[in-house]
């Protein structure tokens, strides 16, 4: 770090140590599993004079995911709007309204056309032109179009902004849409969840700001780091999945034991998401749906959440389920079928065999044993 | 007779000629074009059939095996019960050449190649059944000392050559190679010796394969001496296959079969026969008890037909001197003691692992293609049998 920079990083962030500032950066870089060395680069980047400009844009929501931003604590949300970023624009959290605000977003944009990084919540109605959502006169899809283009980079945040979630929801009255869909040729990454975990949108701002390109992505624009493997991959009850005790309803024994979900409807093996090793809230172990009890709901993946029913069986891809998934250890006294056959015909065959060879060849013993009685001597005679 | 000369040039054209000449067999009379033969060309093109849709489309679309049930009728049958079958080979080649009983010898180049097809088929199976075959290789590279795989591996690898330079004589005799005869024949006693070694680890080494299976294998089979059941019940095997050829090839062909070998090998079977009926009667007796025969259901039941079919009638039979001269009841004899100890190595790779795979949902039938690769497998080692009587010097003693 240059001294001027560490300077301006004592002032701001006064009452927090140069270890424990260091200490968040490299919990970050772990955090998106980026080598240690990250956190230096972390910690220059955040350090650096001019905060890099959000604006922050808020459709078909339920403040759901900017509810769970606040709750974040490492970095806590002060430290976010005020030290790491400069949060030019937030519906819910800026000081200014009316006339103030959009003036401020107006200005914000002029300013750092190129350079601001657009996050937007909620979805966007297209039906009828979009006038199901309006803000300051201007409706949704207006507002995203105006704003998209000065962006240098966006992010989608929740399920509603990466596909459409709970407000494209059949019968999907407003014809509400994701931003992808909306930005189409344009790259969005999408941040799933319903509310998503802020870490996934805070190491993603982090890598942008960190490195200048956003993390690894995948088809769906999705951060690899975070929605990367199965939320069955990573699932504390996953070896009860494994061993097949499974719960087959709420408050059963199996249930209050901490079985597998699987048969409650649970869609952990069709949904891609780091909650079962991320958590919730900052609160420790078990805080996350399935390790409260609740079947996973599929939030985070377009196709599962807000589509399927909750109590469908998930799809397993990845490992067929055995039959053994009826019961946990049956204690079966019958032969399955297969074998019982296979063991019937077999023993047939050689009782068949036995008993054909015994009848006709200790039968014919008199007659062909004087024939061979016979070979016997010529056999002597060639010898 | 065709003159290859025509077709191939002088040089391989003149060999072939000489393989493909038949004449010293024509008194066995072997016809090639018959309706038998044209049903086992058929199951072994289907067996090539499934052979290739299992390359290509692997284990799961071709068998009825899985992840609680992996090891099918392929191993239990074709490796297992094939190779027991091969165990011939070793016995009458050790009693020839290294105990030098003289009246064998005219059975010695029957039994080896017999051998030679049982441990081929093995080969193939094995080539077949596991997941990737193309690295089958691997383990002759790969050396993971401490596995019991890894000496099944060699040994069939190691085996299979040595029984295939044991039957090479009859094509230098064919192709008048009298050099590589002359080396091969010096060299005999120094393999036979080999293989018999092998033999003796490779017959075990495939019981012990079942030792690491304490709970899976039903405890009326799993035993710690399980190496050495299977050894012996593979060596009455080995007699009786060998003792049953000799009588086949004597009914189908006209070839005389030698009676006073029969007569040898029937006292080794009832030798070894009531050695394992003591042993796996003290194992069940020592072990399980009596009375689990009674109480595991079916598994009981295949354990005493097993017992009944495969030692104890035949051994019954062939112990009464008059009977060992009928060639009749020991050829009756020879049939149960090779249907039973197949039963037996079924029992021990199929059912015997059952009650395990149940626990955990697993079932098994056989796919048709698993059992029309089988029955191709077995097609194909009469047919090359055959074949081999008709073109090769294969019963020597009748030459002279």
């Amino acid at each position: 770090m240059k001294p001027e920079e560490s300077e301006y990083a004592k002032q701001k962030l006064s009452g927090v140590s140069r270890r424990d500032f260091l200490k968040f950066c490299t919990v970050m870089a772990a955090s998106m599993g980026l080598p240690l060395s990250a956190g230096a680069k972390i910690a220059e980047a955040i350090t650096a004079v001019k905060r890099p400009p959000v604006i922050w844009l808020s459709f078909q929501e339920c403040t759901g995911c900017v509810e769970s931003l606040l709750r974040a604590n490492h970095p806590t949300l002060e430290h976010l709007i005020l030290d790491l970023i400069s949060l030019d624009y937030s519906e819910t959290l800026s000081a200014a309204a009316g006339h103030q605000a959009e003036a401020a977003k107006e200005a914000s944009i002029k300013e750092n056309k190129g350079k601001f990084i657009l996050v937007v919540d909620g979805a966007v109605p297209t039906k009828d032109n979009g006038i199901y959502c309006k803000i300051a006169g201007k409706t949704a899809l207006q507002i995203l179009n105006e704003t998209a283009p000065h962006a240098a980079a966006i992010v989608a945040m929740g399920s509603c902004a990466s596909w459409g979630g709970v407000a494209a929801a059949a019968p999907n009255p407003t014809d509400a849409k994701g931003i992808p869909e909306i930005l189409a040729g344009k790259t969005v990454v999408t941040i799933p969840g319903c509310p998503p975990s802020p870490y996934n949108l805070l190491s993603t701002l982090i890598h942008f700001l960190t490195y200048k390109k956003l993390p690894e992505l995948d088809s769906k624009g999705r951060p690899k780091f975070a929605y990367g493997r199965l939320i069955h991959e990573n699932c504390e009850r996953r070896p009860h999945f494994d061993a097949g005790r499974f719960a087959t309803q709420f408050g059963d024994d199996l249930h209050r034991q901490g079985a597998c979900l699987f048969k409650l409807g649970c869609k952990g093996p069709e949904t891609h998401a780091n909650c079962p090793s991320l958590l919730f809230g900052d609160v420790g172990a078990g805080s996350w749906p399935v390790g409260t009890g609740h079947p996973c709901f599929g939030c985070t993946e377009k196709g599962v959440g807000f589509s399927t029913p909750l109590h469908t069986l998930a799809n397993i891809g990845a490992f067929t389920p055995p039959t053994f998934f009826t019961e946990a250890f049956p204690d079966k006294g019958v032969v399955p079928g297969g074998v019982k056959a296979f063991a019937a015909g077999t023993a047939g065959v050689v009782i068949g065999a036995a008993g054909a060879a015994m009848l006709t060849g200790l039968g014919k013993k008199g007659k062909d044993g004087k024939d061979s009685g016979s070979g016997d001597n010529d056999h002597g005679k060639e010898e | 007779m065709t003159d290859f000369t025509k077709f191939a040039g002088p040089k391989l054209g003149g060999a072939l000629n000489k393989l493909m000449d038949d004449r010293h067999s024509d008194h066995l009379g072997i016809k090639m074009d018959t309706p038998f033969t044209r049903v086992l060309i058929m199951l072994i093109l289907g067996a090539v059939a499934v052979a290739a849709y299992r390359v290509i489309f692997g284990l799961g679309a071709s068998t009825n095996l899985n992840d609680y049930w992996p090891w099918g009728i392929w191993i239990a049958f074709d490796v297992l019960g094939g190779v027991a079958m091969a165990a011939g080979g070793f016995i009458i080649a050790a009693m020839v050449y290294l105990l030098n009983w003289k009246k064998y010898k005219c059975i010695v180049r029957a039994s080896i190649l017999n051998a030679f097809f049982g441990y081929l088929l093995a080969a193939l199976s094995i080539t077949l059944d596991i997941g990737r075959s193309f690295v089958i290789w691997h383990p002759m590279v790969m050396w993971q000392v401490n596995s019991i795989m890894f000496i099944v591996a060699l040994h069939v690898v190691a085996y299979t050559s040595t029984l295939a330079t044991e039957s090479s004589p009859m094509i230098f005799e064919k192709l008048g190679w009298n050099k590589a005869l002359g080396w091969v024949n010096r060299c005999m006693v120094g393999i036979v010796l080999f293989g018999v070694l092998l033999s003796l680890l490779h017959q075990s080494s495939l019981g012990a394969v079942y030792l690491i299976a304490p709970s899976k294998l039903s405890p009326l089979w799993y035993s710690k001496h399980i190496p050495y059941m299977f050894l012996i019940s593979a060596i009455m095997m080995g007699l009786s296959m060998v003792s049953f050829e000799t009588i086949l090839t004597s009914k189908v062909f006209n070839h005389e079969a030698p009676k006073d070998v029969l007569d040898g090998l029937a006292k080794g079977v009832v030798f070894f026969g009531s050695f394992y009926t003591l042993f796996k009667f003290g194992h069940v007796i020592t072990g399980p008890g009596i009375g689990a025969l009674f109480t595991s259901g079916f598994l009981g039941f295949m354990w005493l037909l097993e017992m009944a079919v495969g030692i104890v009638i035949p051994c019954v039979l062939l112990a009464k001197k008059s009977n060992r001269a009928d060639l009749n009841t020991i050829f009756v004899a020879n049939i149960m003691v090779i249907v039973g100890v197949l039963l037996n190595r079924l029992n021990v790779g199929v059912f015997g692992v059952s009650d395990y795979a149940n626990r955990v949902g697993g079932d098994y039938f056989p796919s048709f293609m698993e059992l029309l690769l089988t029955a191709g497998m077995i097609a194909f080692a009469i047919l090359g049998f055959k074949v081999c009587a008709k073109y090769l010097n294969l019963f020597p003693e009748d030459h002279h």
